[in-house]
């Protein structure tokens, strides 16, 4: 079950990520151009760094896109969590010996809560 | 077996609500706690069920089950799991009873341990000693102390069975 925070930067990064891959830059490319280190765009890409928005400006004009284009809004971040948190409960239910339609009640129980 | 950190948590949580009769009801204590309960069609295999989503805690319990000494065994096993295993976001329980759970391969040490929290808290919860200590003086002469305590503190025989053991206030019950 994630933050809030970590939802924002998982899906911050992922957005990062699919922009880059678009252009064709490499990480490194990247990291060159903004002066830092590979790592650094590797860890701002998985969200386990939390970019400094002064870089994140950065980062979207080397990416020729603006700030507020890869921004995630409120909702989506929200719906990012839902959708971690679900495939938590997933993997429990898919571990226990249930039959098809426990497993099946349960689930729609869960997303009705 | 008793678990001492799990006798000070339900304690402390009866005695929050001033809880000095027996039977307790463990909705009253879910409702103290934020834990929404409530009975859901479930298929006969499942008692419970306690999940966290969006930071809320839910229990549900099968309503099927027409039992109440079992519903409320149930819904304190699950106020079990809230206390206790929060941080887990779904853990379903299987039947009554320790020999599903036995029987299930996929069960790890770590489940085990998690239902045995349970079943404690559950019956510390519903049996707590200090309402048993007073109780058990007052067992009316040919009167069997199993039966006259599991009715007045709304469990089952068994439950109450190996409380009173437990506690060592019995040596050995109608079960063993």
């Amino acid at each position: 079950m994630g933050t809030f925070k970590e939802a924002l930067y998982k899906l911050l990064g992922e957005r990062i990520r699919k922009k880059r891959l678009e252009l064709g830059y490499s990480q490194d490319y990247l990291a060159k151009g903004l002066g830092i280190g590979r790592a650094s765009i590797s860890n701002i890409e998985a969200g386990k760094h939390q970019i400094p928005l002064s870089t994140l400006y950065q980062l979207s004009n080397k990416l020729n896109t603006e700030v507020h284009l890869i921004l995630p809004t409120f909702k989506e971040v929200i719906e990012k969590m839902n959708i971690s948190e679900f495939s938590d409960i997933k993997s429990v239910l898919e571990k226990q010996l249930l039959k098809k339609k426990t497993i099946s009640d349960i689930e729609d129980l869960i997303r009705n809560l | 077996m008793i678990l001492t950190y799990i006798e000070e948590k339900t304690e402390k949580l009866l005695k929050d609500l001033d809880i000095k009769n027996a039977p307790i009801d463990p909705t009253v204590i879910a409702k103290h706690l934020g834990v929404d309960v409530q009975s859901t069609p479930l298929e006969e295999e499942i008692s419970g069920l306690f999940v966290m989503k969006d930071k809320m805690a839910f229990i549900r319990y099968n309503e099927t089950e027409k039992n109440d000494k079992r519903t409320r065994f149930t819904i304190a096993h699950e106020l079990g799991h809230f206390v206790l295993h929060k941080e887990i976001p779904l853990i379903i329980d299987k039947g009554n009873n320790d020999k599903v759970l036995y029987r299930d391969a996929t069960s790890s040490s770590g489940e085990l341990h998690r239902e045995r929290e349970a079943n404690a808290f559950a019956a510390a919860l519903l049996m707590p000693k200090y309402l048993i200590e007073p109780e058990i003086k007052k067992v009316p002469k040919n009167s069997e102390v199993i039966v006259f305590l599991s009715n007045k503190f709304n469990v089952s025989e068994q439950a109450m069975n190996f409380r009173l053991i437990n506690l060592g206030l019995i040596e050995h019950g109608l079960f063993s």
